[in-house]
């Protein structure tokens, strides 16, 4: 933070610009809005502690994504069988009750690719939800990842084939 | 895993630099196989955006009204917790100094020969080296052959008595 701006200034612009990517990214790996909103609030608490010690806000949003990626992925662990039972209870039945084919073909088809998202190993689904999702570029996950471009390239191109795998066998409707 | 799957793949993230896009888009027009794994990626791609997001707008709103208040009563970083700007080329010139006096120092405390030293202990810039009587004259010649200048102190048994014949010549250290 070299400007002479305010603090609490610099603070909203990181916000507005961090914020939307963050919540994207924690809402799909928990599935859930008010936990991805809460995991956020909580990742932009630790950002302010550590505010100047982070340079520039390209760093910040590395930092903030990283925080909210970690902080998404063991509230998921911490929740365990009793969250992998709340999302088989929440894609299934639910969904079955829409009325219509075409509504019923396309409600199955998003249970099945969220689930095949879910069921991914960590470092190939954190990589297609930034992509997919936080619409970040290769060079930007690779950072927040500490890993390599060419990296990042091969394992969303792993997490896609696991996927199309899946949807293969599974008779998706795709629209 | 082809390296052509991954091109395809980096072509759907629009991470291709632009000669190979244009390349890749005029192999996919006559290479239906080609075509079909395309398709069959962006597939993935357009079943994972099936199920939309939700709008965010409110939670970002909500977040920012819980985190505005802790932005302006924010604790300042500790001094300790601070980032310290050195430049580059004063590292670079403090780890050159570092490695010079480890190289000073190893060549002193790596004397060896025939006369192997019982004790060695350096000071700062000052050795104390022990070796045993009959060795005495070998390690002289060796600090003569190699032009040394520092002043050698020998310390004598006080039990026993010595008489000085010749050389070398024993100068008083002041101590």
């Amino acid at each position: 933070m070299t400007s002479k701006r305010s603090a609490q200034e610099y603070f909203r612009e990181v916000y507005e610009e961090v914020f939307p990517i963050a919540v994207r990214v924690a809402y799909r790996i928990t599935n859930d809005i008010e936990v991805a909103e809460e995991l956020c609030h909580e990742a932009f608490i630790k950002y302010l502690d550590r505010m100047e010690t982070i340079p520039d806000t390209q760093q910040a949003k590395y930092w903030i994504i990283r925080v909210v990626k970690n902080l998404s992925l063991n509230n998921q662990k911490r929740l365990g069988r009793e969250a992998a039972a709340n999302q088989r209870a929440y894609f299934e039945p639910a969904q079955a009750s829409e009325t219509g084919e075409v509504s019923y073909l396309k409600l199955e088809a998003k249970s099945h690719v969220q689930q095949a998202l879910a069921a991914l190993p960590e470092k190939l689904r954190v990589v297609l939800v930034m992509k997919e999702y936080g619409e970040m570029s290769y060079k930007e996950i690779g950072s927040v990842l500490g890993i390599s471009e060419t990296n990042v390239k091969v394992r969303a191109h792993r997490a896609r084939e696991k996927l199309a795998q899946y949807l293969d066998g599974g008779d998706v409707y795709v629209p | 895993m082809s390296h052509e799957d991954i091109r395809l793949s980096a072509y759907l993230d629009e991470e291709l630099p632009e000669s190979e896009a244009r390349e890749l888009e005029q192999q996919l027009e006559t290479d239906p196989e080609l075509r079909r794994r395309y398709e069959r990626l962006s597939g993935v791609s357009e079943a994972l955006h099936a199920d939309e997001l939700p709008d965010f707008s409110a939670s970002m709103e909500h977040t920012w009204r819980r985190l505005a208040p802790l932005s302006q009563e924010r604790r300042p970083v500790p001094w300790w917790r601070r980032p310290i700007p050195v430049p580059l080329s004063g590292v670079a010139a403090a780890l050159a100094v570092f490695v010079l006096f480890g190289v000073v120092l190893a060549r002193f405390a790596g004397y060896s020969g025939q006369a192997e030293p019982g004790r060695a202990q350096t000071l700062g810039r000052s050795m104390e080296l022990s070796v045993q009587v009959a060795e005495s004259e070998q390690l002289l010649q060796r600090l003569s052959g190699k032009d040394a200048r520092e002043e050698i102190t020998i310390q004598l048994p006080e039990s026993r008595t010595f008489e000085f014949v010749g050389q070398p010549v024993i100068v008083p250290s002041g101590r």
